[in-house]
């Protein structure tokens, strides 16, 4: 296409920007999570895959990932929640309520899908299986499978837990760290 | 440019055999000749060199380095996209005449786009739905095509495209879930309707051409049934596949796409593959009593129906148009989409009389390629219209509810007709050539 260096160099420098813009506002939302987020510590099991451009990550299943909701609910599958949590005396994250609609008054929720609801009859509510946003934890390639590894052992040890440190601020969530019996997994590889 | 060659114009100028300005006018026509294989050749090694390099920028990413701390990592992850949008801004002020950076940049920076956005999902652990990261991509990367004149990048974008209405439409498809339709496909697709415009009227002979109307057709085959609705009746779909071959077959018989070669004409390579394929499955008889037993007309609820109807309503004017400009008999081929919705929308169970007219239609699409390639003396595509009786006969040899002597008949009349189609063609050939040298 015949354009003149006078429009295309500006067009180009407004396109280039866009492409900083976005993994940039990838960036700072993070960060102020990062920075006034609460913290809450998730019961987890992982294991390892693969994502064709991210690289290798453990996916954390949270034991904590049901909430009870009335049987007269209006939620459905794929649906996009946000879940109050609280920490329990331990000090690891519950759920403490569902919403559909944004919390205006607390900043401690998280943007969440509902993965399936599962209803008892014996029950007057309706257990509702949430995906949290936060479920992958990326990891230098060959430590992925080892972190696995020592994750099944420390599973069989009744005696161990692991669990992933979570920042969450207004929705957000960013993931800080996962920790087997309060070590941080990274420091097994040293 | 070969010296002899210079040294004997020279001679012939002295000689005033020709002028000083035709010597140079053969001389400018050698050196064009000679440049245009090398800058093809240029041109593929800068693209491939790009994909290449991009490629590993974003498996090195994909690593994932310990090593360096979140802001180190950060910085990184900037790295490439700079690297490659300085290397497209130099094309676009100092090389806007060469082909081989304008693709060459454009790919590594098609390719460095998505790296950083993913190593910065690495150092903060998102969620990677693949679907919105594709559509991140392309929508940040499709103003490359225009502003940088790539090709190449228009077709990674249609090639990612399509991955994404896989992602999106096949994910939930088997299941009686939501079902998603992609229409940031169609959307996205839209963007590029320029570009394919610019690229017919300027070059509709040239190879990028050719390659958008081989990628596009694929992706068109693979995306439409992402538009049926899920967990419905599947044998529609079927419809609509036949409908878009149909279309596919028209269109590689306009005047437009008639007279290229087969291999720059995917619409005729395609739609025929396609059109002969359901034809065939449909010759079988438990298809067609499967599709009695689910009787269900979910089809209306899903955008497939109104694409078919669309499908059927341009190819109907396309054979229109072609028989008109034409001066060869009507091609039975382009209705076989017709045919079989008719056959599809025939309430009742008629899986009989629909297999049997099927395993009549193929035969007589078979008759028309073999009296075409006759008429033609083209023994290519007289052994194509054999090839499709062969294939039929195959798969009625093994097919039990035929009896055996029926069979038989069929084999023996298919396999006379194979000899004694092509002797006869070679025989009209032998006469032709002593009249010719008479």
């Amino acid at each position: 296409m015949k354009l003149s260096l006078k429009i295309k160099l500006p067009v180009f420098i407004i396109v280039g920007l866009a492409q900083w813009l976005v993994p940039a506002q990838m960036i700072a939302k993070r960060e102020k999570v990062l920075q006034k987020g609460s913290t809450f510590r998730f019961l987890t099991e992982p294991v390892d895959p693969t994502n064709p451009f991210i690289g290798k990550y453990i996916t954390l299943n949270f034991q904590d990932e049901v909430a009870l909701v009335p049987q007269s609910h209006s939620f459905e599958k794929d649906q996009t929640v946000y879940v109050l949590l609280q920490n329990d005396s331990a000090g690891f994250a519950h759920i403490s309520g569902v919403t559909a609609e944004e919390p205006t008054s607390k900043t401690d929720y998280v943007k969440a899908k509902v993965k399936f609801l599962s209803n008892y009859s014996d029950n007057d509510s309706v257990e509702m299986n949430i995906d949290y946003p936060f479920d992958e934890y990326y990891m230098e390639e060959h430590k992925a499978p080892k972190a696995e590894e020592e994750y099944r052992k420390a599973n069989q040890d009744s005696t161990k837990f692991t669990y992933a440190q979570v920042k969450i601020w207004k929705g957000m969530a960013v993931t800080e760290d996962i920790f087997i019996n309060n070590e941080p997994l990274n420091s097994f590889f040293k | 440019m070969n010296k002899p060659l210079l040294k004997d114009l020279q001679e012939l100028v002295d000689a005033n055999i020709i002028s000083v300005d035709t010597a140079r006018q053969i001389t400018e026509y050698y050196q064009a000749k000679e440049n245009a294989p090398s800058n093809k050749f240029n041109l593929v090694l800068g693209i491939l060199g790009a994909i290449l390099l991009g490629s590993g920028v974003i498996l090195l990413v994909a690593h994932n380095w310990d090593i360096f701390n979140r802001f180190t990592k950060t910085i990184l992850s900037f790295l490439p996209l700079a690297i490659a949008q300085a290397i497209c801004i130099y094309t676009i002020a100092r090389k806007r005449e060469s082909r081989v950076w304008q693709e060459g940049s454009a790919t590594f920076l098609f390719l460095t786009v998505p790296a950083s956005i993913a190593m910065i999902s690495q150092i903060y652990h998102v969620d990677g739905d693949l679907s919105t990261f594709l559509l991140t991509w392309l929508m940040l990367t499709i103003p490359i095509i225009y502003l940088q004149g790539s090709s190449i990048v228009s077709l990674l974008v249609i090639a990612i495209l399509t991955w994404y209405g896989v992602e999106i439409g096949y994910h939930s498809l088997f299941s009686s879930a939501v079902t998603h339709y992609p229409y940031m496909y169609v959307i996205l697709l839209l963007c590029l309707l320029p570009w394919y415009y610019l690229l017919a009227k300027r070059n509709s002979a040239g190879n990028f051409f050719h390659l958008h109307n081989w990628v596009l057709a694929i992706s068109f085959i693979v995306i439409l049934g992402t538009f049926s609705i899920s967990g419905g009746n599947h044998n529609w779909v079927f419809g609509g596949y036949m409908s878009l071959f149909g279309l596919y077959y028209s269109l590689g018989n306009t005047t437009y796409f008639r007279d290229n070669k087969l291999r720059s004409n995917p619409f005729r390579v395609l739609g025929m593959a396609g059109i002969l394929a359901i034809a065939i499955a449909w010759t079988f008889q438990s298809i067609w009593s499967e599709r009695y037993h689910e009787q269900e007309n979910s089809i209306w609820e899903s955008p497939l129906w109104y694409i078919t109807i669309l499908m059927l309503i341009v190819s109907g004017w396309l054979i229109f148009r072609n028989t008109k400009n034409s001066s060869t008999k009507y091609d039975v081929t382009a209705s076989s989409p017709y045919l079989f919705w008719l056959l599809l929308v025939m309430p009742g169970d008629n899986s009989i009389a629909g297999s049997f007219i099927m395993n009549c239609w193929v035969i007589v699409i078979a008759i028309y390629f073999i009296r075409k390639g006759s008429i033609q003396n083209h023994l290519g595509i007289l052994n194509f219209g054999l090839l499709i009786i062969a294939v039929l006969a195959t798969f009625r040899f093994f097919d039990n509810s035929i009896l055996f002597i029926w069979r038989g008949i069929f084999f023996v009349v298919a396999g006379t007709g194979f000899f004694a189609a092509n002797y006869l063609l070679l025989k009209r050939r032998r006469s032709l050539i002593p009249n010719t040298n008479a």
